[in-house]
């Protein structure tokens, strides 16, 4: 068999190529039907990405025409360097945003709110509000925000460098058994790769009862020590739902006894794309 | 009941339980994107097939010996697949098991490096904004076949009500648009 034309090569992986002997025999002992195989198999899973992205844009802009949220906006402009500490996969934070925050609507602008703060009333209160159908809301001018800085768990991964994986992160990571931490190895491990302009961090607190705020996505815009940050509005985002359910399932499965307190979350990022 | 209608989260918990066909759906859906993971790493297309699999009949092999508790489709297989390729690569088989060498199950899935390589940010916006150019039928075609991994083109085909002759030359044609943006990006970068 001659070289297989880029159209026979585009329909081998898009599962069109019925009998594929004479293709694959080929394609096996050249370098250059090779090189362009792995070319189009690269395309061909970008299409799927494609795919997602395009179903996320919409979902994004039907809420935005809904619900601009100006506090949170508001929250976007003071974060900064105080992320350096907090980041996350992108992807993680907005599947979780999506999943675990009461999505924005007519219905709930009508649910009454309260806040239940720290102290030992807190579990009743929110038990209460659980209840009744009120919406928890995070005090963050009140002392009980000090939560954030000194929660029941607390998660902080910073195991890279710009020079990419540090290595004695990984012993570090040995000695953490619990299901979260074992998403946040699998994250760094998937990412394995230098800090970089344009990467995605994010930090978020959950409350006790599973509730989550304080959503803080920013973007790497400066490799330099420290790096420096811009907020992002999370609809910019991106999904990754295999790494999302893991997290989701690590977070509930702390016990509830672990979760009398807010529960910060803050990992480093691990979805990387190139400005 | 008609498995090929079920979503994984239905169809992961009979294969834990060993029902075979749940088995087969799940390689019918997953094995395409395997081995796509496998080719744009670099991989031969023959041991890529070849990986694939073996790589079945190990996940079921481990499932039999109730070694999974469950069953994250396609990650587990790609993971599996991917150490089957490293340790052909490196000891020239691919004898090892997830069994044999645990950390398969938090060994990297290859798909950051592809979008590192390929899927930047740029290049998908880009490509999205193509595809929000495409008629709206193209566009339905396109969704609905990169909606999920492993649509029969012909059930793609009965869902937007076109013959899958149709279906295959539209998707060829939104696909070329898609990777020429791509590529524009590519080349202007």
């Amino acid at each position: 068999m001659s070289h297989p034309d880029d159209s026979t090569i585009e329909r081998f992986v898009m599962g069109m190529l019925d009998d594929d002997a004479d293709f694959v025999a080929h394609v096996s002992g050249c370098d250059e039907c090779s090189r362009k195989l792995q070319r189009e198999a690269e395309v061909e899973l970008a299409m799927f990405e494609i795919r997602a992205r395009a179903s996320a844009s919409r979902v994004a802009e039907a809420r935005a025409a809904r619900a601009p949220a100006p506090r949170a906006r508001r929250a976007w402009r003071v974060l900064g360097p105080a992320l350096a500490f907090a980041a996350a996969a992108t992807v993680i934070a907005w599947v979780g945003h999506r999943r675990m925050r009461p999505a924005p609507s007519d219905a709930t602008a009508a649910v009454r709110v309260v806040t239940c703060p720290d102290g030992p009333r807190q579990l009743e209160c929110i038990a209460e509000a659980n209840r009744s159908g009120a919406r928890l809301e995070y005090p963050k001018d009140s002392p009980i925000a000090a939560l954030g800085r000194e929660p029941g768990l607390t998660v902080h991964v910073r195991p890279r460098s710009s020079d990419g994986f540090v290595p004695e992160i990984d012993a570090r990571f040995r000695q953490i058994t619990s299901d979260f931490e074992a998403c946040a190895r699998q994250a760094i491990v998937w990412q394995n790769a230098p800090l970089r302009t344009g990467e995605v961090l994010l930090s978020v607190t959950i409350e006790p009862d599973g509730r989550t705020h304080d959503w803080r996505p920013a973007i790497v815009v400066s490799q330099g020590e420290p790096p420096a940050y811009v907020e992002q509005p999370a609809p910019a985002f991106d999904i990754d739902m295999e790494l999302a359910r893991c997290l989701r399932r690590a977070v509930e499965a702390v016990p509830f006894g672990r979760r009398d307190r807010a529960v910060r979350v803050s990992l480093s990022a691990m979805y990387v794309w190139r400005e | 009941m008609d498995l090929d209608a079920l979503p994984d989260e239905r169809v992961a918990p009979l294969a834990l339980a060993g029902d075979r066909e749940a088995w087969n759906v799940l390689v019918k859906r997953h094995e395409r994107t395997v081995l796509l993971r496998l080719l744009a790493r670099g991989v031969r297309v023959d041991r890529a097939k070849d990986i694939v699999q073996d790589t079945w009949v190990r996940l079921i092999q481990q499932q039999r010996e109730g070694r999974f508790d469950r069953l994250d489709l396609p990650g587990l297989a790609i993971r599996q697949a991917l150490y089957l390729a490293m340790e052909e690569g490196r000891h020239g088989s691919k004898d090892v098991s997830i069994d044999e060498a645990p950390e398969i199950a938090t060994l990297p899935d290859p798909h950051p490096s592809i979008e590192e390589r390929l899927s930047t940010r740029a290049d998908l916006d880009r490509a999205v904004e193509e595809l929000e150019r495409c008629p709206p039928r193209a566009r339905r075609v396109f969704e609905t076949v990169y909606e999920a991994p492993g649509i029969p083109h012909a059930e793609a085909a009965a869902k937007v009500g076109i013959s899958v002759q149709r279906l295959r030359q539209t998707l060829c044609e939104v696909r070329a648009r898609l990777r020429a943006a791509m590529e524009r990006s590519d080349e202007s970068s």
